[in-house]
């Protein structure tokens, strides 16, 4: 996978902003890890069952009715 | 010399606390610091005798080991950094480690690993890389490399190691042993350095399922075994959770082809959109590992391992709705998995889709995109720590390189006990490793003499 310029720019940015000490660093091969990863995260929300799934780490809660209303489930 | 098997041990103290500490003593003289030229250890007790803390005999004559990042008192717990080196030792023990010693068990020492648990070899620049003890020139596995081998080695009858990823599993496949991750939460994961909270999960390590199943029955009591019968298996017989190497397949099918052999009902199984895992895995854990680093990067980053620091930092840039979408499809996969398993007593794959990597050459399945290598070695493993089954890896011989291979055994949350006797029927038909030792000095030999 190609990284953009500008990812790695960003990367290099963010770290800064974190307070973080980018030296030494590969920002390219974390660009393609994070960018790889987010790109199969979000093809994960097509999933049918992902409109109405919650954490898995949540505690357990009441049943809303408006369950599955924020992800765009109508 | 090897340990006694662990049956032997326990036969042999017969209840007497001096015999067992004798046991003890001859296993931590003959572990050099450091696990000798196998760099299993980091650190040993110096003469270790039955712990005062000791309420029954279950246990007495077995030595064991713990990953150091369990703390067990007296030994520092350096979670295999450089930061920790000079930290004071534990003054407690982990829940785990009392466990064991309160049934008659001895610790003698804490068990190399990946610096934080944050990959998933045994390679680490301080304290040596663990060496596979079936062939000195690959990778022993990890993040429980040195666990792994101190077990393969015969130098404790158990090690404790942690699986978020599968480092237990896989690096029991890799020196031909058992290696346990139970469902989570039935170990308390109290005085372990955990960094993953949502998915860390404690993990056994031993040379065979039937010691593994006493050390169970001593520290999990309560729950009975259930009758056995004729074994119904699903196995894994796509690459819908990726693809194997050739050899590894080979001999994986011929596993399931000995099972079937033997007598169990065996069905071919897909388990489609499990393929993501290790995405969803990762979104998780660095983010928590992230914060639980958020004060010690800040203070001395340039202590870590570089490639450790580089993770760690990574996710502190993680979104939160990328976070909360992992744990979400986590739900959505363990649902998928409950249908798919409900039939059956169990599921097998392969452990690990490749042979024990040579050292320092990538793994990676030949085919695969560059893309997917980063999780070659968890591919099979991952999975089931995402949507917190429980799943054994148990030995399944040795390929036609004559290097150890692993087959995944994965039960129902909660029915451990029934995936301990689902996996003693496969190691009865599957038959019991040996150890590597003449293997392993035949290599040591023909390399130091070439």
């Amino acid at each position: 996978m190609e990284t953009e310029e500008s990812e790695l720019e960003a990367l290099g940015r963010a770290f800064a902003a974190a307070g973080l000490d980018a030296t030494g660093i590969d920002l390219v091969s974390l660009a393609v890890l994070k960018v790889d990863t987010e790109n199969q995260i979000a093809a994960g929300r097509r999933d049918p069952g992902f409109a109405t799934a919650k954490p898995a780490s949540a505690v357990p809660q009441s049943v809303s009715s408006a369950k599955g209303a924020v992800d765009g489930a109508s | 010399m090897a340990l006694p098997k662990l049956a032997q041990a326990l036969a042999a103290a017969g209840g007497d606390p001096e015999k067992a500490a004798a046991i003890a003593r001859s296993a931590s003289s003959d572990a050099m610091p450091h696990g000798g030229h196998h760099y299993s250890f980091i650190s040993l007790a110096a003469n270790p005798e039955p712990d005062p803390v000791r309420r029954s005999d279950a246990l007495l004559g077995c030595v064991f080991s713990a990953k150091d990042n369990i703390d067990a008192a007296g030994f520092t717990t350096t979670c295999g950094s450089r930061l920790f080196v000079d930290a004071p030792p534990a003054t407690t023990d982990s829940w785990i480690v009392a466990r064991l010693k309160q049934a008659g068990a001895q610790c003698i020492g804490k068990n190399n690993m990946h610096e934080f648990a944050l990959g998933a070899t045994g390679i680490n620049k301080v304290f040596g890389n663990t060496v596979n003890p079936w062939d000195k020139s690959r990778n022993v596995g990890g993040s429980s490399g040195g666990s792994a081998g101190a077990v393969a080695l015969r130098q404790v009858h158990l090690s404790i190691g942690t699986d978020s990823g599968g480092s237990v599993r896989m690096p029991a496949a890799f020196t031909g042993i058992t290696g346990y991750k139970p469902t989570p939460g039935i170990l308390p994961m109290d005085g372990v350095a955990g960094e993953a909270w949502s998915i860390d999960c404690l993990g056994l390590f031993t040379t065979t399922v039937a010691d593994l199943t006493t050390i169970w029955r001593a520290i999990v009591p309560n729950e009975l075994s259930p009758a056995r019968r004729r074994l119904r298996l699903a196995y894994l017989n796509d690459d819908s959770m990726g693809r194997a190497d050739p050899i590894v397949w080979d001999q994986y099918q011929a596993t399931v082809e000995r099972l079937r052999k033997g007598g169990a009902e065996l069905t071919a199984i897909s388990i489609p959109g499990f393929g993501k895992c290790p995405y969803v895995c990762i979104s998780i854990v660095y983010p928590e590992v992230a914060s639980a680093h958020y004060e010690l990067m800040r203070a001395r980053p340039h202590e870590y391992d570089q490639h450790i620091r580089s993770l760690i930092c990574l996710g502190e840039l993680w979104s939160s709705r990328n976070y909360l979408d992992a744990q979400r499809l986590r739900s959505v996969l363990r649902e998928r998995f409950a249908g798919i398993i409900a039939p059956y007593d169990a599921v097998l794959t392969p452990t690990v889709p490749i042979q024990p990597p040579r050292n320092g050459e990538p793994a990676h399945v030949p085919g695969d995109p560059p893309t997917q290598s980063l999780y070659t070695l968890i591919r099979f493993t991952v999975a089931f720590n995402v949507i917190g089954y429980p799943a054994i890896s148990v030995p399944s011989g040795l390929d036609r390189d004559g290097l150890p291979s692993g087959l995944q055994i994965i039960g129902k949350p909660g029915g451990d006990w029934a995936l301990l006797d689902v996996s003693q029927c496969v190691e009865d038909v599957l038959g019991v490793m040996p150890a590597p030792s003449a293997n392993f000095l035949k290599e040591t030999s023909a390399r130091e003499n070439e």
